[in-house]
């Protein structure tokens, strides 16, 4: 009898393992038992499982089990869409392109496919391509549709047959105005608003702050891109921005920092180059790191300038920055008259000095 | 006796209902109106050429539409059903409706609409959209029908 009884608990202990209950959602659904998914997809979803929101909103946008609700569909798509998974963001930005259940907004469907898209949802790339190449309802924009449909183009024959029209040369920049950011555990996300007649390049930082009087270390991610929007999963506590570069590189036009809570983006990068043999030049560095630091400047102090600058005192990699250059050169109680500064292009982060100290002699 | 009271109490009452049952009956059967916002039976259609299955550029609008509506999931079906007018046999035209419909099916998987997703029915010379003698061309017949749910 107990020998008995040992196996049957043996056999319960293993029976979902046997799969024979439908003991998940999506199992109830693929054998069409409607009632059994919604059920147990209402447990899975009050747990945090977005695949499951998205299952109770396709019941529910199908009218399966239970009367057809899109209004409630598009709150479960939501839902699930909040928590980034791609095939809900899909849906949502087609209700809002076709007006489904609501009125059309063209602007709400460009940041939901752009979402999806940015996650490798090749139909929302393609859909995306579509709307911008149309200007249906935003700013057209025939170079980013391209660099869509470029990406969509391995999935999907009808992107890859569009034309590549050639990206219009332009000296305008215009500072990107960031319409979604988001930044948790899972990573970072932004997206910002692409003004058609500016340069198609856009720059992507991401920093992570020093502590307290630490050197700053160079970027988490310099990325260019074409696109309008970016997304990291491996970054947190990092600050990130967007800035527009000119087509030659010459010059950047900087969006606002997305910043995590209680981190105070920088006024700027300076770099010191000091020759350590003289320690009255270490000593220099050490002060001026610390004024420039109490003003809200992030400092580090090198012993090796970069080839580009081992001539120069003072250079900087973009035209706006000459300005704060000049500034820093101003504060700087080292030379006479005059206070050589000069541009090296690409060769510093936007907002960055060097200051070599070293070359003074 | 009783029975055949209730019946005609029943008629009486039909007879009063019926204006308002009747209109209500067109509104769901006349009344299909290109693809309504908030409503979803929607459709589009795909027009083609006397005796063609090529869609011609003119109708990638049509198509382009409908990957913008169709949303993604295990539930959703897109049906593509083709037409013919009733120039040529009828032979010929389910034959080419078939083909018609094939092309808009093969035109939407080009767009991205998962292959699991779709059916396709050719309707040939049968439930034309606009009835007309045989041998006549009609531009409304020669459609590709693409309905979803």
């Amino acid at each position: 009898m107990k020998r008995f009884h040992l196996s049957l608990c043996v056999v319960a202990a293993l029976y979902p393992a046997f799969g024979w209950a439908q003991d998940n959602g999506a199992d109830a659904f693929a054998a069409r038992d409607f009632a059994r998914a919604q059920t147990l997809w209402l447990d899975e979803a009050a747990e945090g499982s977005p695949d499951a929101m998205l299952g109770l909103g396709l019941l529910a946008d199908r009218g399966f089990g239970q009367p057809r609700d899109i209004d409630l569909a598009f709150d479960w798509y939501e839902k699930a869409a909040n928590l980034g998974l791609a095939e809900a963001q899909f849906n949502i930005a087609i209700m809002y392109d076709a007006g489904i259940g609501r009125a059309r907004d063209a602007g709400a469907a460009q940041l939901w496919y752009t979402r999806a898209a940015l996650r490798d949802h090749t139909r929302a790339q393609y859909n995306l391509g579509l709307l911008l190449e149309a200007g249906d309802g935003i700013a057209a924009n025939p170079a980013l549709a391209a660099h869509w449909f470029d990406l969509a183009a391995a999935s999907i024959p009808a992107a890859a047959e569009k034309p590549r029209d050639a990206t219009v040369r332009t000296d305008t920049i215009t500072a990107p105005d960031i319409t979604f950011a988001q930044a948790d555990r899972q990573g970072m996300e932004l997206i910002w608003d692409v003004t058609p007649q500016t340069s198609s390049r856009y720059l992507v930082e991401a920093l992570r702050a020093p502590l307290l009087d630490a050197d700053y270390s160079a970027p988490l991610t310099s990325q260019s891109t074409v696109a309008s929007a970016y997304l990291d999963t491996n970054l947190d506590n990092a600050l990130w921005r967007v800035s527009n570069l000119s087509d030659d590189g010459l010059d950047y036009a900087a969006s606002r920092w997305v910043v995590p809570q209680d981190v105070i983006p920088p006024k700027g990068r300076v770099t010191f180059v000091i020759d350590p043999e003289l320690a009255s030049m270490a000593q220099a560095a050490d002060v001026f790191a610390d004024q420039l630091r109490g003003a809200g400047y992030w400092v580090r102090v090198d012993t090796e300038a970069p080839e580009e600058f081992t001539d120069f005192y003072i250079s900087y990699g973009y035209t706006s920055d000459q300005v704060f250059a000049d500034e820093v050169a101003q504060y700087l109680p080292i030379l006479g008259e005059f206070t050589p500064l000069k541009q090296v292009v690409g060769a510093t982060h936007p907002e960055e000095i060097f200051v070599n100290l070293a070359a003074l002699r | 006796m009783k029975i055949l009271n209730t019946k005609s109490i029943m008629l009486a009452l039909g007879i009063l209902a019926g204006p308002t049952a009747l209109t209500a009956q067109e509104a769901t059967q006349g009344d299909t109106p290109a693809v309504e916002a908030a409503e979803e039976a929607p459709w589009l259609k795909v027009y083609f050429a006397s005796g063609s299955a090529t869609i011609s550029p003119d109708q990638a609008d049509t198509l382009d539409r409908a990957v913008r509506t169709f949303r993604e999931g295990d539930p959703f079906v897109m049906i593509v059903a083709g037409g013919a007018d009733k120039v040529g046999n009828p032979s010929q035209n389910l034959s080419l409706s078939i083909q018609r419909a094939t092309a808009v099916a093969t035109a939407l998987t080009d767009r991205g609409i998962p292959i699991e997703r779709l059916q396709v029915l050719g309707r040939g010379n049968s439930e034309l959209q606009v009835a007309t003698p045989d041998g006549i061309a009609e531009e409304e017949n020669r459609v590709v029908e693409i309905s979803w749910r």
